[in-house]
């Protein structure tokens, strides 16, 4: 039995929303001719029928999931931005893009035990170095871990390690509470920086 | 078109008398894509195959896959619509307002993101049980080898 198998997506959300043909994606992507090709709304997705899914909308998002073996999962995550931005390059997109990354079937999180220590929670926010958006949720036997909002993948991997070191500390994180009141200050901030 | 069909859509029709013809084929459309992986492997396979249940498996995790960019299609378009309003309401100078959307894009998405991480949990299940099913021990590193092989620029 395969151990510690689980799930990784990842997401490659471009800043502004882009309009791709759905032909276009079909022919640039001549080296996925392998995959069977299905439409399902806006989206095409490219699978193998066992273990790789590369869905691409007409607005410009790429998500590529894989089942893997979570042991490998660093190089999975190079290997999964490698592969996003080869597709990016035949695309021809050409602009910014901010990655999501979920990681689901993590049955041990080394932040696990400061989260039993903070708060007794299924579901937590993180403000991490304030522009990435982290989230844990605790499903069943899973934890999955959503790291939201970063422009490089280095970011992603340095998050993950943190997230899963034993040597986390409470400076490293802090848990964030957005409301109403926070988000009024926010529209006010953008409206007066304006 | 079969009778059958046609009697569904008088039977929506009935319960739905103030949408159009084209509105409730484009809703059953989209409701047979969700399933279309349940329907192939009905028509595919008779009932008892050997093989009909690690079918049935592969066709549910597509039905997940499915409903997982339907969440992420109706976030985008939900969000896109509310930023204009958003947009409007800022011009006009009613920031109070336009604040109440702001909180509401903020719960919509992260009430997706949490949908979707759900039936992310379900998909790892279900994907475990592949695994075992299949007894691949070596199917990992055939994921990572594969990954290599695309991202090979010689490709």
């Amino acid at each position: 039995m395969i151990q510690n198998n689980g799930i990784i997506e990842y997401h490659l959300l471009p800043h502004e929303k882009l309009k791709i043909n759905k032909v276009n994606i079909i022919h640039s992507l001549d080296f996925l001719n392998e995959f069977n090709i299905s439409k399902v709304y806006n989206w095409i997705i490219f699978s193998n029928n066992e273990d790789i899914k590369i869905c691409i909308s007409t607005s410009g998002i790429i998500e590529i999931s894989i089942d893997i073996n979570l042991s490998k999962i660093e190089e999975s995550i190079q290997l999964l931005d490698k592969l996003a931005k080869k597709i990016v390059s035949m695309l021809n997109l050409k602009e910014k893009f901010l990655i999501d990354l979920y990681i689901a079937g993590l049955e041990k999180i080394g932040i696990e035990s400061l989260i039993k220590q903070k708060i007794e929670y299924n579901e937590l926010d993180f403000d991490f170095k304030s522009e990435i958006k982290v989230r844990i949720i605790k499903n069943a036997a899973n934890r999955i871990i959503l790291i939201k909002g970063a422009d490089n993948v280095e970011k992603i991997t340095q998050i993950y390690s943190t997230l899963t070191s034993t040597k986390i500390s409470n400076s490293d994180f802090q848990i964030k509470e957005i409301n109403l009141i926070q988000s009024k200050t926010l529209t006010k901030e953008i409206l007066l920086n304006n | 078109m079969s009778t059958k069909i046609k009697q569904i859509i008088d039977i929506i029709k009935s319960e739905c008398p103030e949408y159009s013809n084209s509105d409730i084929e484009n809703a059953i459309i989209k409701h047979l894509e969700i399933n279309l992986p349940d329907i192939i492997s009905n028509v595919k396979l008779p009932e008892k195959s050997p093989t009909s249940f690690s079918h049935k498996i592969k066709g549910f995790r597509e039905k997940i896959q499915r409903r997982k960019l339907s969440i992420d299609s109706s976030k985008i378009e939900l969000i896109n619509d509310l930023e204009n309003i958003q947009d409007y309401l800022k011009e006009n100078h009613k920031y109070d307002s336009a604040d109440i959307i702001t909180q509401d894009i903020i719960d919509i998405d992260k009430s997706s993101s949490t949908n979707r991480a759900n039936l992310l949990n379900v998909d790892t299940h279900i994907a475990r049980i592949e695994h075992e099913m299949e007894e691949e021990y070596n199917e990992d590193d055939n994921t990572l080898k594969k990954l290599r092989d695309m991202t090979n620029d010689s490709k």
